[in-house]
């Protein structure tokens, strides 16, 4: 794991540091791509020989289903929340305003009627 | 590219299945690593260029922060109670949530650091998650609000899912989706191996 983040803060680092081109930006994501493929064919063949697993796919997919929409709920759940929360206490702050300056009016009518 | 994506997939398994000789695994445990160091170097590169990006938060204040880390937690807690319902352990559950619609590289990475088996179900857990977002963004741009639609995206919201939420959303919740997308993606390598050794 600690290598793995090595490369990915100091990619991190050098890219701040000296952004890529535009030339060096798609040689970079072509690389990307290339370790990207042989990572998921890696993945998939290690699948694919084990037999036990195949057998299992079914179950696994309803698995992911769950799974998946479990995060997208969870997550739509508190950036609403969040949202509704903070238009609530914006509504508040705004009709406290409003009845602040509301009251410095009247009583400069009040002081003006004297 | 998803098409490329899961034919890679599938061929590697075609390959596993009828082509490669017993005992191969160790060779391919060195391929792996040596792709997923130069893989993570070059999202790293390509994360670090972004200036523009990073110095954009501070403008856009809190929000900016606070999506992404509402989405981050929802994420990891939905997918640890849909674990829960499922038998799935919470640290395996939880890595898979921290994926955040990323298949490809949440699926590699636990392959490699933990097992296929839960490299496979990340891979397909996120891939479902990415065409999730697709269907729901509009509905919920619609009827819930802008912020809601840049939830289900997750790490997607700076490249695939991005031009849907421009359509649906306003400008200044395209640059949150945006943010979101980056600072989301640059978790995910961090998140998913701390997640899976708890």
């Amino acid at each position: 794991m600690s290598l793995l983040l090595f490369f990915l803060l100091t990619g991190v680092a050098v890219g701040y540091i000296r952004p890529l081109p535009a030339g060096g930006a798609k040689i970079n994501q072509r690389i990307i791509l290339a370790g990207l493929f042989v990572l998921l064919a890696s993945m998939g063949a290690q699948l694919g020989a084990n037999k036990m697993l195949l057998r299992h796919l079914d179950q696994m997919g309803l698995q992911a289903l769950v799974l998946a929409g479990a995060s997208v709920a969870g997550s739509v759940l508190l950036v609403q929340a969040a949202h509704l929360l903070y238009n609530r206490r914006r509504t508040a702050r705004t009709a406290k305003t409003a009845g602040t300056a509301g009251k410095t009016v009247l009583s400069g009518g009040e002081e003006d009627g004297q | 590219m998803t098409g490329l994506i899961i034919g890679a997939v599938l061929f590697g398994a075609a390959a596993g299945r009828w082509l490669l000789p017993a005992g191969w695994a160790g060779g391919l445990d060195s391929v792996t690593t040596v792709s997923l160091c130069i893989l993570l170097l070059g999202v790293g590169l390509d994360l670090g260029s972004r200036r523009d990006t990073w110095r954009r938060i501070p403008s856009l204040g809190l929000k900016a922060l606070l999506v992404p880390a509402l989405v981050a937690a929802g994420s990891v807690g939905g997918a640890a109670a849909g674990g829960f319902l499922t038998g799935l352990p919470f640290n395996e559950a939880g890595a898979i949530g921290a994926g955040f619609g990323w298949y490809s590289l949440s699926g590699v990475l636990l392959a490699k650091i933990y097992n296929v088996q839960t490299g496979t179900l990340a891979f397909l857990t996120n891939v479902a998650r990415e065409l999730l977002a697709f269907l729901l963004i509009p509905r919920l741009a619609a009827r819930l609000g802008k912020l809601a639609a840049v939830a289900p995206g997750g790490a997607t919201t700076m490249d695939t899912t991005l031009p849907l939420i421009a359509r649906v959303t306003d400008a200044d919740t395209t640059v949150i989706a945006f943010i979101n997308g980056s600072l989301l993606s640059a978790l995910v390598p961090v998140l998913v191996p701390l997640l899976i050794k708890l």
